[in-house]
């Protein structure tokens, strides 16, 4: 139940027992003896800008379930000390610059797991009554924070495995030794001074080591290979540092991250990684996107002998494969080189390059090493019209060709996905794809997921699929007309279909979609925003359309969105309308034997 | 009971309406360049229904959504000439009607009624924060003020609509608004 834009000033009796009411946005102002007395079934409460100023004792006395308070942008004048008293298993705060009042107004006995602390409040020390035994995430994202004292930090680590946030906080200092502890998660993205930061959490463990910085925020980003030497006394096993430009990079500077699982090194504008690299066994992923490589082979990547993952995602050049080689068949040898250094590739992401001059690496090597690949190719304009271009990726289990066109937006039924008999994924968004030909993925007898979505088709039917457990549609065309076909339910019976955000024909012509929609109503996965373009008297309902026999109206829950559309007028015809479609679909519906239950659904 | 809803259904297409306007906002008018915006009209996000019990008794609005109609968003251009460069700084608020765990971006330029381009990029994205402001709450004041850097070389010139979409890791259009752009600048 949201609740926005209605200048409410009590809780409506109406909702009595809604468990998440939300109450957002310019309602209020609440008066000041205002209280949530009569939602004793509270488990979450949303009152981002309400207008409350004044909180007094006991706000939420019976609320003894709630578990999260939603307070953000309030302008706070006071909040009692005692006004949290009631609920006894807070768990999710996430407030703003009232913190200084909701830190102080807590309750030992809360089980508080996430504060967010956003935006300007300056602080970051919790008082020393502030109950940390449960917490996990503290985030204090923008908060203005330049020094951290060890006084500062003391309340999160009495805690082990908390994920700290403090990204977007222009910290200059940090007091060495500060943090001595084991954070599940340690976010400094957008710090001012690496060398300092560094020398401040020295001996503390950090799973995921965010160190990045922002685009545009107009702090020197370079960082030199002698600062990452610090790293050396920090425990850290996925290391981010996106966008900070890295100066002098040697085969040196990996020596500090030789325990790391996960580099990420997105746009740190090198040309290649250094020559020599090595001790770096048990890294898994890296991500080297958005740099300027000219070959695959300055990426070093034979040097991660575990490498699993590697993302090269939008790189600045023209990506050749590599040189020294005889032109076609070198850069084939290139590839398959790299595969056979790399023998536990599964993860090959090339996606969003400009040049990516996979035609003439086509066909894709065969290459045994490629047995369990899974390959990312997406928005790279692979010939795809070369009908070879997946031969020898018979053990290819996942396929991403998300926006690649297709000539003529049609999927051919030609040869194109033969080779790849072991795929069940295949993710074909935004290919501006208006039609697939019945047979084209028949070969594909271990599909059983694909993803569809933005695409353009005005017709689609889903017998172009034999063994499907799951299909996303969403958005992919106004007007589309769907031919639902006898695979729609799987073997073993579930079968997950996703409509959402698209006009569908609601007419009685359609109704074996819609009766078998309404069925299986379990599988859709969010149809919110799916609506009906036919018959024009139905046009902006939500889909599937509710079909209520005349004579035994349960108007429960008409649905009027999207509102739009319909002009003032029609809006005294909505039951007349919804009778009609509904009697003449009734005499349809009773020829086909389809259970009342149904159509009272 | 119908006319009672009819009626409850009037009022709430008369409070929508009253919503969607949003005013028309300069960037820039200068001799050669002109620039306007306005947030889309159905940026106004409105799902609501009307709720009857069998005795047709507790008619009750319970569940009506819509966006703040005094919130729109607010961009201003540093030095408008600059966007003839490959970087300007721009200055950017808006009050965020949903969460910004992940932001994307996508631009269409329409000239005569006809889409001819279409730009997409993650702003925030899983494991990839570019800009500070990525992860930001629902309510929460964005306030963004730097550069922007084209994925083009130059802005085309020539008289065109840019339909701009902001949208969330829950695919909400978190901002939406068409410029209207009349450039006539000279690239050297």
């Amino acid at each position: 139940y949201a609740w926005e834009s209605l200048g409410m000033r009590e809780v409506p009796m109406t909702i009595c027992h809604n468990k998440s009411p939300q109450f957002q946005f310019q309602c209020g102002p609440f008066p000041p003896e205002f209280n949530f007395s009569d939602l004793n079934s509270l488990l979450c409460l949303d009152i981002t800008r309400c207008q409350i100023s004044w909180v007094c004792d006991g706000a939420f006395p019976g609320n003894r379930q709630l578990k999260t308070v939603i307070p953000t942008r309030n302008l706070l004048m006071f909040l009692s000390v005692t006004a949290f008293a009631g609920p006894h298993s807070l768990e999710h705060l996430n407030t703003d610059r009232n913190n200084k009042y909701v830190l102080y107004s807590n309750d030992k006995s809360w089980q508080l797991r996430y504060l967010h602390l956003g935006q300007h409040p300056h602080l970051l020390q919790l008082p020393s009554s502030f109950p940390t035994r449960n917490l996990k995430t503290l985030n204090f994202l923008m908060n203005n924070i330049q020094a951290i004292t060890a006084e500062d930090v003391q309340a999160p680590q009495k805690t082990s495995n908390v994920t700290l946030i403090l990204k977007g906080n222009d910290i200059t200092y940090i007091e060495p030794g500060s943090f001595q502890s084991y954070f599940y998660s340690l976010d400094l993205v957008g710090c001012a001074d690496i060398p300092g930061a560094l020398v401040g959490i020295q001996n503390s463990t950090a799973q995921p080591f965010w160190l990045g910085i922002f685009y545009g925020v107009g702090k020197e980003p370079y960082v030199s290979s002698d600062i990452l030497q610090g790293l050396c006394s920090i425990s850290v096993k996925d290391l981010y540092l996106h966008l900070r430009h890295l100066r002098n990079l040697n085969a040196d500077t990996f020596q500090s991250l030789t325990r790391l699982q996960k580099l990420n090194l997105t746009q740190p504008h090198i040309h290649a990684l250094p020559p020599g690299i090595s001790g770096m066994s048990l890294l898994e992923e890296v991500v080297l996107s958005a740099n300027c490589f000219e070959q695959l082979c300055n990426t070093s990547s034979a040097a991660f002998a575990s490498l699993t993952c590697l993302h090269i995602k939008g790189n600045s050049q023209g990506l050749q494969p590599g040189s020294g080689y005889s032109e076609k068949l070198a850069k084939l040898q290139y590839l398959d080189l790299m595969l056979r250094a790399l023998s536990r590739l599964c993860y090959l992401n090339l996606s969003h390059n400009t040049h990516l001059h996979l035609q003439e690496i086509e066909p894709f090597p065969k290459s045994p090493s490629l047995a369990s690949a899974r390959d990312g190719l997406s928005s790279s304009h692979i010939n795809i019209s070369i009908q070879h271009v997946f031969k020898g990726l018979k053990n290819l289990m996942f396929l991403d060709l998300s926006q690649n066109n297709f000539d003529l937006g049609i999927m051919p039924k030609d040869k194109l996905f033969q080779q790849l008999s072991s795929s069940g994924v295949l993710v074909l968004p935004s290919c501006k794809l208006t039609s697939i030909g019945n047979q084209v993925f028949h070969n594909l007898r271990k599909l059983q997921h694909v993803d569809l979505n933005y695409n353009k088709f005005t017709a689609f039917s889903t017998d172009a699929f034999s063994n499907l457990k799951s299909i996303n549609l969403s958005c992919v065309h106004y007007r589309m007309h769907i031919v639902p076909g006898v695979q729609l339910v799987p073997r073993d019976g579930r079968f997950i279909i996703n409509l959402s955000y698209n006009l569908l024909d609601c007419s009685c012509s359609k109704i074996d979609l819609i009766t078998y929609y309404k069925q299986h109503l379990d599988t859709a996965e969010d149809p919110e925003g799916t609506r009906c373009s036919e018959p024009k008297l139905l046009a902006g309902f939500s889909w599937p359309p509710s079909h209520a026999p005349v004579g035994r109206i349960r108007q429960e829950s008409l649905q009027l969105s999207w509102l739009f559309y319909p002009v003032v007028p029609s809006s005294f015809g909505v039951f007349t309308i919804s009778s009609k479609i509904t009697s003449n679909c009734e005499s349809r519906m009773g020829t086909q034997k389809i259970p009342a239950a149904t159509l009272l659904s | 009971m119908k006319t009672s809803n009819a009626l409850l259904f009037i009022f709430v297409l008369l409070y929508i309406n009253a919503s969607t306007q949003w005013p028309t906002h300069t960037v820039c008018k200068e001799d050669n360049l002109e620039i306007y915006y306005k947030s889309c009209e159905n940026y106004v996000e409105c799902t609501g229904w009307l709720e009857s019990h069998n005795e047709g008794q507790n008619y009750a609005l319970s569940k009506f959504k819509a966006q703040d109609p005094q919130q729109d968003f607010a961009l201003s251009i540093d030095h408008c000439p600059d966007i003839a460069t490959h970087t300007f700084n721009i200055r950017a608020a808006t009050v965020l009607g949903h969460s910004i765990k992940e932001l994307y971006v996508k631009l269409e330029m329409i000239v005569n009624g006809k889409t001819v381009l279409t730009y997409s990029e993650t702003l925030c994205g899983p494991g990839h924060s570019k800009l500070i402001f990525c992860g930001m709450k629902k309510g929460e004041h964005l306030y963004y003020e730097g550069p922007v850097t084209l994925g083009i070389k130059e802005i085309p010139q020539g008289d065109y609509t840019l339909s701009t979409k902001l949208t969330n890791q829950d695919h909400v259009i978190v901002a939406c608004a068409d410029f209207t752009v009349k450039n006539y600048l000279d690239y050297y």
